[in-house]
């Protein structure tokens, strides 16, 4: 492997690291019905440092309007078939 | 033993100091902006941008000085693409074009524009001028044929109304405008960030607007290839990247109007370099007596990096300067009236921010032109 399919690989990984992320950000919202602590919680070291300063603003966007829009399916919307052994934290009761 | 390893693994992961200079900022502004995710967006622009494939020699170009890759849409393109397929495989994310039949019809105009651009940038010439020009203005006929729903029935524009007002005029004129800005687009494409930093900003307003994950993913994608464009100059855009961008911007901006979410005005500003730019180049050349699509180096952006280019020993920065300077006076004060709300998008009074663009746009061309000219005199 060449230094460039080296840094095209690691690339990649990186930019899926990013996606998965703000994925299961976007999930844990749903669940824990657009509360503040993942709506507001733009400047968490954690989440500045997979998805920057402006990556941080654009996904907390796609979050907020993704509740009424396109980015969960219907399923997670209403919460039904949702399995606590799928969710990755502590759900508010 | 040991010292023969270190630079085997040295000369494997790095590059000579000046590229690692600009790869370090390069990645500190990925990072601030996106964190990792933009660390490794760099990263694969990078890897992409020291192919073979889609080398140019500086001397094919007006301004640039160095050899660059002009697969900086592919690279774009891949980008795109790897963001999508993760949010497909990753969230329960469904792609706008598996939703609704516009946004279907939307995306293949644009997929058949990218194909036309990357056959171009992958062995110039295979396909001729007029063949292209033919191929997109069917891909567009068909497209606004089909989707009515796209094209505008009014643009608050007197005279022009009464043309909109019938469905089949309105078809022509929008089919033939979407042509001519996806040309203007690639047009513009002369100096590093000037398209990449119209689209970067046109992107991020759509999103602010519609916050739709298409407009975000292309937010941050032409956003991280603005940082590595300007800093490098590794990349051009080519013609992937201002076929796609281009026919991805014109499509969403006719929708926009043809709903009513913002004025045609609106748009004309958001987009003003590159349309005043191609009308009045068409002018100047038909004025010559040459083709109006034949390139020549009497853009703006050509003179302003005539003008910064004694100023600075670098190669790239003039460059860099001139594409930063024109989109932050087009686009930018779009942007900048946007982001203070002095004006509603809605507004027909945009139409007065394009008249004063295009006032600003021929003023500095012919201060520019007047005193070059008078250079080239007297160095004669």
């Amino acid at each position: 492997m060449n230094r460039f399919s080296f840094t095209l690989l690691v690339g990649i990984l990186l930019m899926l690291l990013g996606i998965s992320g703000v994925s299961s950000m976007a999930t844990r919202a749903v669940v824990t019905g657009y509360d503040a602590s993942v709506v507001d919680n733009v400047y968490s070291p954690k989440r500045l440092a997979l998805i920057g300063l402006v990556g941080s603003k654009v996904a907390n966007e796609l979050i907020i309007r993704g509740e009424d829009t396109v980015i969960l399916n219907d399923r997670l919307h209403s919460g039904q078939g949702q399995q606590d052994e799928l969710l990755p934290f502590k759900v508010k009761p | 033993m040991l010292s023969f390893l270190r630079q085997q693994l040295s000369d494997f992961l790095l590059p000579s100091n000046k590229t690692m200079h600009k790869l370090i900022i390069m990645a500190m502004l990925a990072f601030m902006t996106f964190g990792v995710t933009g660390l490794g967006a760099i990263a694969l622009m990078y890897s992409l941008s020291a192919m073979r494939a889609g080398r140019d020699s500086a001397a094919s170009h007006g301004i640039s000085a160095i050899n660059s890759s002009r697969l900086g849409g592919v690279a774009i393109l891949i980008t795109f693409l790897l963001f999508l397929v993760g949010m497909v495989m990753l969230s329960p994310y469904t792609p706008g074009a598996a939703r609704d039949v516009t946004f279907l019809h939307l995306w293949s105009t644009v997929f058949i524009c990218v194909l036309l651009g990357m056959t171009e940038d992958l062995k110039a010439d295979l396909l001729s001028p007029f063949f292209r020009l033919l191929a997109k203005l069917l891909a567009f006929g068909i497209f606004l044929w089909v989707t009515p729903v796209v094209v505008p029935n009014a643009i608050g524009v007197p005279l022009l109304d009464g043309l909109f007002a019938s469905p089949v005029l309105a078809w022509g004129l929008c089919t033939l405008f979407c042509v001519g800005f996806i040309n203007a687009f690639n047009m513009a494409d002369g100096a590093n960030g000037l398209v990449p930093g119209i689209a970067t900003v046109a992107f991020g307003i759509l999103f602010h607007e519609y916050g739709r994950p298409a407009e975000g993913v292309l937010f941050f994608v032409c956003l991280m290839f603005l940082i590595f464009n300007v800093i490098s100059g590794w990349f051009f855009l080519g013609d992937t990247g201002s076929y796609g961008l281009g026919a991805v911007l014109v499509c969403y901006g006719l929708l926009g109007v043809a709903e009513g979410d913002f004025s045609a005005g609106f748009m004309a500003s958001l987009l003003s370099y590159p349309c005043v730019d191609f009308l009045v180049s068409i002018i100047r050349r038909a004025r010559k007596g040459q083709s109006p699509l034949r390139p020549d180096n009497g853009h703006l952006h050509n003179r302003l990096h005539r003008f910064y280019q004694p100023k600075f020993k670098s190669r790239v920065i003039p460059n860099s300067l001139t594409g930063l300077t024109i989109s932050f006076c087009s686009s930018g004060l779009c942007l900048l009236i946007y982001l203070t709300g002095w004006l509603k998008i809605e507004s027909n009074a945009w139409f007065g921010v394009f008249a004063l663009q295009a006032l600003l746009y021929l003023v500095v061309l012919y201060r520019l032109r007047k005193a070059q000219f008078a250079e080239d005199h007297t160095a004669a």
